[in-house]
């Protein structure tokens, strides 16, 4: 009983919660990268894409190869993020158009089944053009270290990551609320049909959306390659990890993802610090309650 | 017409003389590898591979076995413990193999060695899989290891923190599957009983291939012990070690300590891996100056043209324990002499001499402990310096404690 109390000792420690909850959203805020994407594509193609956290992968190997080991300038960084974000964004249309295009009135089954596929073939690939080695990236000099924050040191990076990820929310809300692209990929998510019959090519906002939620995965994994290991296994947590997020914030919501990955960052952060051995479950079990209570998620709208 | 008739009669006459000579040719001892080549943990199939098939090449080179040559059977299980059960069944009922060696997968020698329970028939040997489970619970006169367990792990430490009293706190971090746990167990029980004074401030439980280490990071900062125990693999130590750098997790008193690491890829682990940081290593090929050691870095080196790693270590033990054996035993067609064989078996490696023991027939040799230190001594700019060898034979459980595991 004295260990279970024990446990919760840093309840009292106000630094270590500060440093706790920013940990929780810099955490958080990788993940929503992630996915807001698998949100954005599944919202609007209604294909729960099972190889999105392999764009992800893919786009921290597109940036290993362009900069390789050691990140040295603004430019080289900025490249291979373009790189990144450009390269999976090709995948993504790519796979949307000369697959998943085909099998859009099928089963959701075999719609998860073609995607499983293709994280099997891209794991392969991986192995076959990269090979099995794990890699590592050096930090952008001006971006290393780390500053104090309310007297608790915090990496500068993860600033960084914090300020790109509230950029990018910011310009995914623009483009789907302030935009006419945005009202058209707003529209099919309600009703595609009706869509294309007022004119709209429904097929091709489709294959950009597909492409803009795998360049958002891309991107994150350009930003992740330099405070990550980048192997031929990382997919599987992330890929995980943004599937409880969708599940959280409602299926396709893009606000929801945005919350749902704060509360599943949070959830991470202090489940390891509260519950160590049990950690693991806490996202699920965080999941499960908001699933209860709301079952089409935080966010999630009627279908 | 004759030249025609005088060509096929040579013809004819030299495919019955091969004929022949391959009927009479003694067959083969086959050998089955089992281990995980495709798939993301195929990181270090490879090298156990290379290692095991150095050490064939040279039993062959010595005449195999009454005039019989060792081949390898390799089969791929991917990542799954049933695939490598049906590759198991098919070596040992469809090919008549006698001898199996699971490469890496601690669930697979697992399953195996379950099996092949009650048989004496066939011989399953583990490789780099560090399940204490294997040669104990598991265990039986026709199963062994040709690589030191998570107990020997733990008390090769605690032997070492013996000679750190600076150390008082430590906290662990391990990730969350089998061989995980009974690290960690086996460290901490192994360091309390080495050193009673040490208090473990926090334990730590990530999910294998965790991308984000941060919240693991700032959690051991709640209580910032004297040292982290890791038994982190492959690209989980990167990703540890980057999320520790970005909140200086090692700026302070901390210690890092990783466990099983190999040095041709320290490199890896540059941008995080503090100075000062105690790694144990299998194999720190640049620190050994031995006949033995030099032969094997050129030959590995020539195969693969790269540095030998821990596995290309293990993977040599584990082709040299059984064709030693074998060839000890006299009869390959009978597993169990060569398993009787073991008992005892010495033979010399890169490491220094190995010696198997018979009751559970676990190859033991020399394992090291040093201190991290970047240095253009090393290859790639960063090694292992006060490198210190230990014998899990003097650390290893005792007969009698195995026998006991055994009986429940």
């Amino acid at each position: 009983m004295q260990a279970f109390f024990d446990s919760f000792a840093w309840i009292t420690n106000p630094t270590v919660i500060l440093r706790q909850s920013m940990a929780g959203i810099a955490n958080g805020m990788l993940l929503f990268l992630v996915a807001s994407g698998l949100s954005l594509i599944f919202g609007v193609t209604r294909v729960i894409n099972f190889a999105h956290g392999t764009f992800f992968m893919l786009g921290a190997y597109l940036a290993f190869t362009v900069v390789g080991s050691s990140l040295n300038s603004w430019s080289s960084f900025l490249v291979m993020l373009a790189v990144a974000t450009a390269g999976m964004f090709f995948v993504g249309i790519l796979f949307e158009v000369c697959i998943l295009r085909r099998i859009y009135r099928s089963a959701q089954a075999f719609q998860l089944l073609v995607t499983f596929a293709l994280v099997l073939i891209a794991g392969d690939a991986v192995l076959l053009i990269w090979g099995n080695a794990d890699n590592s990236m050096s930090l952008l000099h001006e971006l290393d270290g780390f500053v104090r924050l309310f007297g608790v040191s915090f990496p500068v990076y993860r600033l960084f990551l914090i300020g790109v990820g509230s950029g990018v929310c910011l310009l995914l809300w623009l483009l789907l609320y302030r935009s006419r692209w945005g009202v058209m990929v707003r529209a099919a998510t309600v009703d595609r049909d009706m869509l294309g019959a007022l004119g709209v090519n429904v097929g091709r906002v489709f294959s950009l959306v597909f492409g803009l939620g795998s360049a958002l995965a891309g991107l994150a994994g350009g930003l992740a390659a330099p405070i990550v290991s980048i192997g031929p296994g990382l997919h599987g947590q992330v890929l995980t990890d943004a599937l409880v997020i969708v599940a959280i914030g409602g299926l396709g919501s893009f606000s929801g993802s945005f919350v749902g990955a704060l509360l599943v960052g949070e959830a991470n952060a202090f489940g390891i610090l509260a519950f160590p051995q049990m950690a693991i479950v806490v996202p699920f079990l965080l999941m499960m309650l908001v699933l209860i209570a709301r079952p089409r998620g935080l966010f999630g709208r009627p279908e | 017409m004759s030249n025609i008739l005088r060509v096929g009669a040579i013809a004819g006459l030299c495919l019955t003389l091969f004929a022949g000579a391959a009927y009479c040719a003694e067959p083969s001892v086959r050998i089955g590898l089992i281990d995980m080549y495709s798939g993301v943990f195929a990181f270090q199939t490879g090298q156990i591979r290379t290692g095991f098939e150095i050490a064939l090449d040279e039993a062959n080179s010595l005449g195999g076995v009454k005039g019989q040559k060792f081949e390898l059977q390799v089969a791929d299980m991917g990542t799954s413990v049933e695939k490598a059960i049906t590759e198991g069944r098919r070596m040992i009922l469809n090919d008549k193999l006698h001898y199996v060696v699971v490469g890496s997968h601690a669930g697979a020698a697992l399953a195996l060695g379950q099996l092949i329970k009650g048989r004496d028939d066939v011989f399953v040997l583990g490789g780099i899989a560090t399940s204490k489970h294997f040669t104990a619970e598991v265990g039986g006169p026709m199963i062994g290891r040709s690589n030191l367990s998570t107990v020997e792990m733990g008390r090769i430490l605690a032997e070492h923190l013996k000679t750190m009293p600076d150390i008082k706190t430590i906290a662990t971090i391990v990730p969350d599957f089998e061989y995980g746990h009974d690290f960690a167990d086996d460290n901490v029980a192994a360091i309390k009983a080495a050193r009673p004074d040490i208090t473990v401030t926090r334990q730590e439980w990530p999910k294998l291939g965790t991308a984000d280490f941060t919240p693991n990071v700032t959690a051991l900062q709640s209580n910032p012990p004297d040292l982290v125990v890791s038994g982190l693999i492959s690209g989980d130590i990167i990703s540890f070690l980057k999320a520790a750098k970005g909140f200086g997790l090692f700026e302070g008193k901390t210690r890092f300590f990783n466990s099983a690491l190999d040095l041709a890829k320290l490199s890896a682990y540059k941008d995080g891996m503090p100075d000062g940081s105690l790694a144990t290593v299998w194999y720190p090929f640049y620190a050994l100056n031995s006949p033995e050691n030099t032969k094997f870095v050129d030959e590995v080196k020539k195969r693969t043209q790269s540095y030998p790693v821990g596995a290309t270590l293990v993977g040599y033990v584990a082709g040299r324990m059984i064709t030693e054996a074998i060839r000890k035993g006299g009869n390959p067609e009978r597993a169990n002499a060569a398993s009787q064989a073991m008992d005892g078996l010495p033979f010399a490696s890169p490491v220094g001499p190995v010696k198997v023991r018979g009751c559970d027939n676990v190859a033991s040799y020399n394992y090291f402990l040093g201190t991290v230190k970047r240095s253009t001594d090393f290859p790639d700019g960063i090694g292992l310096a006060d490198v210190r060898a230990y014998n899990p034979s003097t650390l290893q459980r005792s007969c009698d404690e195995i026998l006991k595991l055994r009986e429940h």
